[in-house]
């Protein structure tokens, strides 16, 4: 499942992923990864996070040579380098000035780490909504 | 945030990637001076 998000940039669906391991073991596994909270389903049971990434479009992407993902959130921008071990670019907004963000992460070291990451929920109530996370 | 996302993702795209428990998320939030009530996850 990961391995199809970093190489496409979007999830396998439900489909695919039993007909490669079987119904039983891929609902069994992306519920088990669901409740470690490693990813969330959407309501039509399809893969809507594996965190860091997402599978639909928001306002924070992280691109690396030909490839790009969509990040669910600020910190996610910075999670999706790290976990594929590349060089990127970040392209995001400062929510305060809603400038561009243009952060680039090259040999494992971001270019700056000027500026505010803002965490509006407590961290023991991120998964009671992790969307609105 | 950067650190953080090191010690918390930097294990995800392993084969043998197995979800940490959350006392091990609870220390890489306090390795980063993470700390206090609001950065607790067990609430």
């Amino acid at each position: 499942m990961y391995a199809t998000f970093a190489a496409t940039g979007s999830p396998p669906s439900v489909a695919d992923l039993a007909a490669s391991m079987g119904e039983a073991a891929a609902g069994a596994g992306l519920q088990r990864l669901h409740d470690a909270h490693t990813l969330v389903l959407g309501g039509d049971g399809e893969i809507r996070m594996a965190l860091p990434f997402s599978a639909v479009e928001t306002g924070h992407r992280v691109t690396s040579g030909a490839m790009a993902w969509w990040a669910n959130c600020a910190w996610d921008t910075l999670a999706i380098p790290v976990a594929l071990d590349v060089d990127a670019e970040i392209r995001s907004t400062w929510m305060d000035t809603g400038a561009p963000v243009e952060l680039a992460v090259s040999g494992g070291e971001l270019s700056s780490t000027a500026g505010l990451i803002h965490f509006a929920i407590p961290a023991h109530r991120w998964w009671d909504d992790i969307v609105e996370t | 945030m950067w650190e953080l996302s090191k010690g918390w993702y930097g294990d995800r795209m392993r084969l043998d990637y197995v979800p940490k428990a959350i006392e091990e998320y609870q220390q890489l939030l306090t390795d980063v001076g993470l700390t206090g009530p609001f950065w607790s996850l067990t609430g």
